[in-house]
Order: C-alpha cells, then sequence, then structure tokens
C-alpha cells in the first residue's frame, strides 16, 4: 500500500504539531501561577512529563519521516512500533472523550474537535500500517 | 549476550513501571493535585499514563524482540539509540533537577533511589551498547 507512506510522513507531521502545543500550553493554562500551588517534588514532576512527551513526539515524528517504509510493514520492529503508535493514539481519543471535563471541552470547542480529528487521524494511519 | 541482556533490560522496565504505580500514592500527588485547575490536573495524568505506557512499550519490545533490536539495520539502532537518550536524560534529571531535600526520609526510600539509579545507568548501558552494534561500531 504505496499511499500508506505518504500517510505516515502526514503523521509524523501530525505528531510535531501536537508537541508544538506544549509550547503554548504554559501560558494558555497559566502553569506558572498554578504549578506555583504544588509541592515542588510534584511541580518538578510535571515539569519533566512534559519535557519527556515533547521528546517523545518529535521522536515518533522523525520515526516516520525516516522510516515511512519499514512502520509501513517493512519490517517486524516497524509493524510493531505502529502497533504501540496506534494504541498511544487511540488511548489519546479515549481520554479526550472520557478523562477531560465536559465543561472544559465546551469551553474550547475547536481545540477539543481539532485535537480530537488529530488523534483519530493519527490512530487510523498507525492502525493500518500495523496490520497492512 | 546483548539479546538476554536486552531482555533482561526489558524485565527491568516492566518491573520499573509496575513498582512506579506506587509512586502517586507515596508522594500524595491526588492531594496535591487538587490545588491546580481540572485541566492542568487532567494534563498531569494523561502524560503520566503516556510515560508510563511507553516504559512498558520499550519493556515488552526489548522481552520479545531482541533480535529485532539487534539485527543492524539502521531503524533498530534508531530505537535503541532513542531508549539510550531516555534513560541518559533520566540520570542527568536525577542529579541536576530534582530538589531531593523533599524526597521522603528513610533507609527504605534510599535504597529505592539507589536501586532506581542502578537500572537507569543499566538500561543506558545495555540500549547504548546496542545502539553502537547496530550502527557497527562494537561487535558482541
Amino acid at each position: 500500500m504505496t499511499w500508506l507512506i505518504p500517510a505516515i510522513w502526514l503523521a509524523g507531521g501530525l505528531q510535531l504539531a501536537v508537541a508544538s502545543a506544549n509550547f503554548f500550553a504554559p501560558k494558555k493554562l497559566n502553569y506558572r501561577e498554578n504549578l506555583a500551588r504544588l509541592s515542588p517534588i510534584v511541580r518538578e514532576i510535571f515539569l519533566i512529563q512534559c519535557i519527556y512527551i515533547v521528546l517523545i513526539l518529535v521522536a515518533f515524528a522523525l520515526l516516520c519521516f525516516a522510516f515511512a517504509d519499514e512502520l509501513a510493514g517493512g519490517s517486524l520492529l516497524g509493524r510493531c512500533l505502529s502497533g504501540f503508535l496506534a494504541f498511544f493514539w487511540g488511548l489519546r481519543i479515549v481520554m479526550q472523550l472520557f478523562h477531560y471535563n465536559r465543561e472544559i471541552k465546551q469551553q474550547h470547542p475547536i481545540y477539543n474537535a481539532l485535537f480530537l480529528t488529530t488523534f483519530v487521524t493519527l490512530t487510523a494511519i498507525f492502525t493500518l500500517a500495523a496490520i497492512g | 549476550m546483548l539479546e538476554s541482556l536486552l531482555i533482561a533490560a526489558g524485565v527491568g522496565q516492566l518491573l520499573l513501571a509496575v513498582g512506579s504505580l506506587a509512586i502517586p500514592y507515596v508522594l500524595h500527588w491526588n492531594e496535591d493535585l487538587t490545588k491546580v485547575r481540572p485541566l492542568t490536573r487532567q494534563v498531569f495524568w494523561t502524560y503520566a499514563g503516556y510515560i508510563w505506557t511507553t516504559n512498558i512499550c520499550f519493556g515488552l519490545v526489548s522481552v520479545t524482540m531482541p533480535g529485532s533490536l539487534t539485527n543492524g539495520s539502521p531503524l533498530a539502532a534508531a530505537v535503541c539509540g532513542f531508549i539510550t537518550l531516555y534513560w541518559l536524560a533520566r540520570i542527568v534529571i536525577q542529579f541536576t533537577y530534582f530538589d531531593r531535600s523533599d524526597v521522603p526520609p528513610g533507609w527504605f526510600f534510599r535504597l529505592a533511589e539507589f536501586a532506581l539509579v542502578a537500572l537507569f545507568v543499566a538500561l543506558t548501558g545495555i540500549y547504548g551498547w546496542a545502539a553502537l552494534h547496530n550502527l557497527g561500531l562494537f561487535s558482541t
């Protein structure tokens, strides 16, 4: 399925876009004031989590750009990585639907729709890559 | 030898993931996170879940397909290289970023920290070796 290769490149771009959201989140969610209320160790853990998530997403994106053919079923390891990425983003859909407060999503309907569409697209691409 | 080490590293990461389930209770995350806005709290738990899932994935791929991680392919080199950087960064963070004065006192937590750092060092070494092996720079 040759169309899968450009689809995986698209997935790489989408993951970079999701990673970039972490650069806007601190201001949008007022992290400075919010996190000041936490104990130092939990605050530090949160900041480390943010950095790790960005690094993980950038690494996923780089994998998509550099190894699209392997992720599309060219090797066992590539197929397994696609399976993991499908699970990763599938779980993110579940969290977007059921973990995040409905009121917050209603306050930001465009962001909610954008994120949900992105997560569904990523899950679909990596599921097809894993089974394809 | 390298494949056996990768399996051991995978088991180590799975055990670490299981053990890390206690961290929210030990550090009273729930109690602390009631002080922040709901969205920030939800982002915190989402990120924690993702990092936990990633650690499980590293463990599973190492236990189930060590041959694919050492087959000399560029993808195997990239994956092992990424896992190496992931754990190396964790060592650096442990010693340069965390305010350890807030860590619970007692010999148990001191021993746990030592075991944790030893595991991070071992994981960095094993995956670093695998990455170099895949690049043809270090034979097994």
